[in-house]
């Protein structure tokens, strides 16, 4: 432990014989000397933890009611970035643990929290902040972003012929006819059921509404005016098909 | 009617199905078959020797497998479709098309009905769109189930994934690589270097669903599964691939939206004709 010499509050003659604020000009000057005028380089940092571990616990041991606050620890002159020290008088000028991290880290480009760690041998945690978003709002997000992306996309291209369904028909001229309609139901909904009986007693009512046509446990699909939905089978037409002027097959109509 | 550039059938282990042969010998439409060597008799007993190429094994020593296996498992179809490739560039044509061997029949689709098509206008008709633009690289028929009858949809698409049946333009500066889904690494490269695709959905090529037909890669190369089918995917393309498990087996999804940005561009002084060009097809019922 260091002791206080007497307060030598009000005097700028740098004091000799307090102690702890002569080692805080030594460490303080060590320090300061040690750093590159652009600096950001790691074994600085290293070179300096244990001076800065020192420096830690020397300065847990400043007064209260110091006031160090107007701490600098790189200083301009003539517009240029120096690296001496300003000598500090008493301990009612040092700064605290935090105003002078602060410089430090200033004055090497590091973050005040990474040098805190390092001094305290604290291990980077990894860690996932909890940002209170549930996956769903994540995946709202996402959305949104990719939307974004697709509409800043579109600007960027002009308009897209390929978002118009019909931009082919243009380009189509010439070539053998097509038309295709949309057959697709335009709604549908699901009934679900709690009980076997339930369901039986729902197929049993519908039998009013589609007279004659076979509903079923089995049923999966309807249509309502009641018709036969067409099948991707249906569609492919059976015994038919497409011949030139070379065909030299069977005609059976 | 038949078309103007080369056909081939790139073929492994199924000269008795040997679907797409039949089909091109019921179209009357001229084709080649690539067997490998080991396999030839068997298909020389079924199908006429002069449509038979044997694989030149040069092919599969240099084949770009994309991965560290070597020749320690199948290559799948990559090597033979690069010798057709070659091959069709020896006889001077400027495109080719390359098929599977399990396609039958082919339809066209029409007025909500796919209808099977006995004649090789939908290849010449195929030959004359892509032959419209100065930017079309790779082409080709879609599988018969994915063009839904019931729904609204164009006769072609853009700027997505070809395979199976594919119209390849000969002189594009890429080949076949991959041991697996070398139809999408093509896809991709030829739409990333800003070269537009079209999938027919008006000619349609009817075709099992991969895996469900012994022969071809279905046994060797699936034979653990797809998943690693899928990574290679995902390694060679992780800019729009990923790689994801449904339908209980693992897919490969790749996002073709960025790619709508590749514009068709007509050749220099062309103008589409009005009207349509049925290509001499007309509707018939017949006895077969």
């Amino acid at each position: 432990m260091i002791t206080e010499a007497k307060s030598e509050v009000g005097t700028n003659v740098p004091s000799t014989r307090d102690a702890l604020v002569r080692r805080f000009n030594q460490l303080n000057q060590a320090i300061v000397a040690g750093i590159p005028e652009t600096a950001r380089a790691y074994d600085i940092l290293a070179r300096h933890l244990p001076l800065l571990r020192e420096m830690q616990s020397l300065l847990s041991q400043r007064p209260k009611n110091a006031t160090g606050a107007d701490f600098t620890m790189l200083n301009r002159q003539m517009e240029k970035t120096t690296s001496f020290v300003m000598p500090v008088s008493n301990r009612a000028q040092l700064p605290t643990w935090t105003e002078w991290l602060k410089a430090y880290a200033g004055a090497i480009d590091y973050s005040v929290r990474h040098i805190r760690r390092l001094v305290m041998g604290e291990e980077q945690q990894k860690a996932v902040k909890e940002c209170g978003w549930s996956q769903s709002d994540h995946n709202q997000l996402f959305r949104a972003a990719t939307a974004a992306f697709d509409l800043a996309n579109a600007i960027e291209v002009g308009p897209l012929d390929l978002l118009n369904p019909d931009w082919w028909e243009e380009h189509w001229k010439g070539m053998p006819s097509f038309h295709q309609e949309d057959l697709m139901p335009k709604g549908s909904f699901h009934v679900h059921f709690e009980s076997e009986k339930d369901r039986d007693d729902f197929i049993k009512r519908l039998g009013h509404y589609f007279v004659g046509q076979k509903i079923t446990p089995k049923t999966r699909t309807l249509y309502y005016p009641q018709k036969p939905e067409p099948t991707d089978a249906d569609l492919t037409v059976k015994g038919k098909c497409f011949v030139d002027a070379d065909f030299e097959g069977e005609l059976t109509q | 009617m038949t078309s103007r550039f080369p056909i081939y059938i790139v073929s492994k282990g199924r000269w008795e199905s040997r679907l797409t042969s039949k089909a091109l010998e019921w179209m009357k439409v001229p084709y080649y078959v690539v067997v490998e060597e080991q396999e030839y008799a068997q298909y020389a007993a079924v199908i006429a020797k002069k449509k038979l190429l044997v694989l030149d094994k040069k092919y599969q020593a240099e084949y770009d497998t994309c991965d560290v296996l070597g020749d320690r498992k199948c290559k799948g179809p990559g090597p033979a479709r690069n010798f057709a490739w070659e091959h069709s560039m020896s006889g001077g044509h400027t495109w080719h098309w390359v098929m599977d061997d399990n396609i039958a029949p082919f339809y066209r689709l029409v007025n909500n009905a796919k209808i099977p098509v006995r004649s090789g206008a939908i290849f010449s008709a195929a030959e004359d769109f892509v032959l419209r633009y100065e930017n079309v690289a790779v082409s080709g028929f879609h599988y018969d189930f994915f063009a839904k009858s019931k729904q609204k949809i164009p006769p072609v698409y853009l700027n997505t994934r070809v395979y199976s049946c594919l119209l390849i333009r000969n002189d594009i500066p890429y080949r076949w690589r991959g041991r697996y889904n070398e139809d999408t690494d093509l896809s991709l490269r030829v739409l990333k270097d800003g070269w537009c695709t079209a999938l027919f959905l008006c000619f349609l090529a009817g075709k099992a669903r991969t895996q469900t037909m012994r022969g071809g890669n279905t046994d060797e190369l699936y034979a653990r599964g797809t998943l690693a089918k899928s990574q290679m995917l995902v390694a060679l393309h992780p800019d729009v691939s990923r790689l994801v498990w449904k339908f209980g087996r693992w897919h490969h999804h790749v996002d073709y939206r960025q790619f709508q940005k590749n514009q068709l561009r007509f050749r220099q002084g062309f103008a589409p004709p009005d009207g349509a060009n049925e290509y001499g097809l007309r509707l018939v019922t017949t006895a077969v």
